[in-house]
């Protein structure tokens, strides 16, 4: 039960290898930092290890299973999320600027099975139609907005308390990503990347362009839940103070 | 009075300030007394409150060009404590921002859509600054937090909808909106954020060189030869694209089109995205240099890390305003603090508590 690289060789078109018969285990429940000098391909082991990419040689195994690339997901596979979610550098390349924040955060539930997902899908949109009927608090307010009238119902509800605990205001789900900055979209995006139910997590410096109050926060929370469901965590970062805060074990690559 | 209720900023400016005074003497650089003065500050509070209580140890000032009274050193004023680079030639600051605001007019985004009437939404709310010459002042804030508008506001760029109120005092003159145009690229440059800002289709030594002609054009082409040779770029990348720059490079070209005005302010508007630490260290190095030969320096970034390596001073943005203005030094201990939130962004760092406790 640990998600596992093996022999993993890669190298991109007309260049020397990233790196040869690399292997990685990841035990559920662990926080495991990538080191390495910038260009040694942490990110591209990120990519690797979420499916985007395709290594050359060597298979990543979740839990026993071998994992199924993105780009190779069909029928019955592709309609589940995959266990293993990417929270990227940059927040606003992960969100599609067409689609409203409400509407790329149930992309995150859509793998799921029917009943729960219609579920959390109701949880969403209340929580949105909670923001829509108080846009004063919308900005200025510090901390949290909890859902208010007809939401009110749905706090129990555990996707309702997923996007408390991150701090993403109701009011956020009817804006578009360019309307939301760099840390409110990293709450969306780690949402998002939870209410899919992975078994593991990658960040990918995921907070280094966020201000240190913001980064606390969000590293706290994510923590807590990790703790919460046991997932695996897996983070690249270049600030060595964050690294001995979070990681509990660290790979030189 | 107001020195005695700020004897500990005094105190660690007027150690400072000494410290540089020392090293004048000697015969140093001032910016090897940066490093004694910082370790120090906080010993020195007790005999520095008496120095400064006493504004006979003060250097005189000359006649206030500004409105209001001269500047030393070492005393507390408009809120802000120095470090120990900060000087007041001829008696005033370099920049000062006062009573800033800066506000949108736009449609009432909760009305309906077609009876929508107009409300104005406040971005920037009574901020006050101060850039010394020969000091790097950084103003650290969250992302999305206003920081840019600043920059925008300093620079005299102003949106159609937008409503800006305030004073701001350049090298002891009071500007307008038309007196900050005129020193836009004369006095005051900026090094904008992405490498993309430079023209992919020009020579980057067309660029650095900018629309002159004639005599001007040979003497800026003769002072980009300069400032390339003094900052380590080879001549022939005067031909080159801006793609063919590695980043490293093309962030100096950057720089260098500022520098090539000959300006007395440089704002820099994260100047480091995306780079580690200490690359970003390395890269604000040719800031530190322009303010170690008396230019300013406004470095607006959201890491706090880096603010702390390469800054002289330190502002701290939210919500719109500055909460506090003060030397580094001050960060060493989160009691030299004074706003509730500087000592939330202390303990919030991760060399620190890495707490998470909101401020407000």
């Amino acid at each position: 039960m640990s998600l596992q690289a093996c022999d993993i060789t890669f190298a991109y078109d007309g260049a020397q290898p990233l790196y040869q018969g690399l292997s990685l285990d990841v035990e559920p429940g662990e926080r495991v930092a990538l080191a390495a000098p910038s260009g040694a391909g942490k990110t591209t082991l990120c990519r690797i290890l979420a499916g985007y990419v395709e290594p050359q040689a060597g298979r990543v195994l979740v839990d026993g299973a071998p994992l199924v690339p993105l780009a190779r997901r069909r029928g019955a596979v592709a309609r589940t999320s995959q266990p293993v979610q990417l929270l990227a550098q940059h927040p606003e390349q992960a969100f599609d600027p067409r689609l409203r924040v409400g509407k790329s955060l149930r992309e995150g539930v859509a793998g799921l099975p029917g009943a729960v997902r219609a579920e959390a899908e109701a949880a969403l949109a209340a929580y949105a139609g909670a923001g829509a009927g108080r846009p004063g608090d919308s900005d200025g307010a510090c901390g949290p907005a909890g859902p208010a009238g007809p939401a009110a119902a749905a706090a129990a509800r555990p996707c309702t308390a997923l996007l408390e605990r991150f701090g993403v205001r109701p009011a956020w789900l009817t804006r578009f990503p360019h309307e939301l900055s760099g840390g409110e979209l990293m709450r969306c995006a780690m949402v998002r990347a939870l209410l899919a139910r992975p078994r593991y997590l990658i960040a990918d410096e995921s907070t280094a362009m966020l201000d240190a109050l913001t980064q606390a926060q969000l590293w706290r929370a994510l923590i807590a839940e990790a703790d919460a469901r046991g997932l695996g965590l897996v983070l690249v970062s270049h600030a060595p103070a964050l690294v001995s805060r979070v990681a509990t074990r660290v790979v030189e690559l | 009075m107001e020195v005695e209720r700020n004897v500990r900023e005094v105190s660690v400016a007027e150690k400072s300030r000494r410290a540089s005074e020392c090293a004048d003497a000697a015969g140093e650089p001032k910016g090897t007394a940066l490093a004694p003065a910082g370790k120090h500050a906080r010993a020195a509070r007790a005999s520095g409150a008496q120095a400064a209580a006493n504004p006979g140890v003060l250097p005189a000032a000359e006649a206030p060009r500004a409105a209001h009274r001269a500047h030393v050193d070492a005393e507390r004023h408009h809120h802000h404590t120095h470090a120990a680079g900060s000087h007041h030639p001829g008696g005033h600051h370099l920049l000062s921002v006062e009573h800033l605001s800066v506000s949108f007019t736009l449609y009432d985004p909760a009305a309906p859509f077609f009876s929508a009437p107009r409300v104005e939404s406040r971005v920037i709310n009574d901020l006050s600054l101060s850039v010394h010459a020969g000091e790097i002042l950084a103003v650290v804030g969250a992302s999305g937090s206003g920081k840019t508008l600043l920059a925008d506001a300093i620079l005299g760029l102003y949106e159609p909808n937008s409503r800006v109120t305030g004073t701001i005092w350049f090298d002891g003159a009071r500007q307008d909106a038309a007196g900050l145009q005129a020193l836009r690229g004369h006095g005051i440059s900026l090094v904008p954020q992405s490498v993309t800002n430079l023209d992919p289709l020009m020579r980057v030594g067309r660029q650095i060189v900018g629309n002159a002609r004639g005599e001007e054009r040979r003497r800026r082409t003769e002072r980009m030869r300069e400032l390339m040779a003094a900052y380590g770029l080879p001549p022939e990348i005067e031909r080159l694209y801006p793609h063919e720059l590695s980043g490293g490079m093309a962030r100096r070209v950057l720089l260098l089109c500022a520098l090539i005005d000959q300006p007395r302010l440089i704002v820099a508007d994260e100047p480091t995205p995306g780079l580690d630490l200490d690359l970003a260290v390395r890269a604000v190095s040719d800031l530190r240099r322009f303010a170690d030969e008396g230019g300013g320096v406004l470095l607006i970034t959201h890491d706090i890390e880096l603010a702390l390596r390469v800054a002289d001073r330190v502002a701290v943005f939210r919500d719109g305003a500055v909460v506090e203005e003060t030397a580094r030094e001050n960060f060493d201990a989160p009691e030299l603090l004074e706003h509730p939130f500087s000592r939330a962004l202390w303990h919030a760092m991760p060399e620190h508590d890495f707490d998470d406790a909101p401020a407000c």
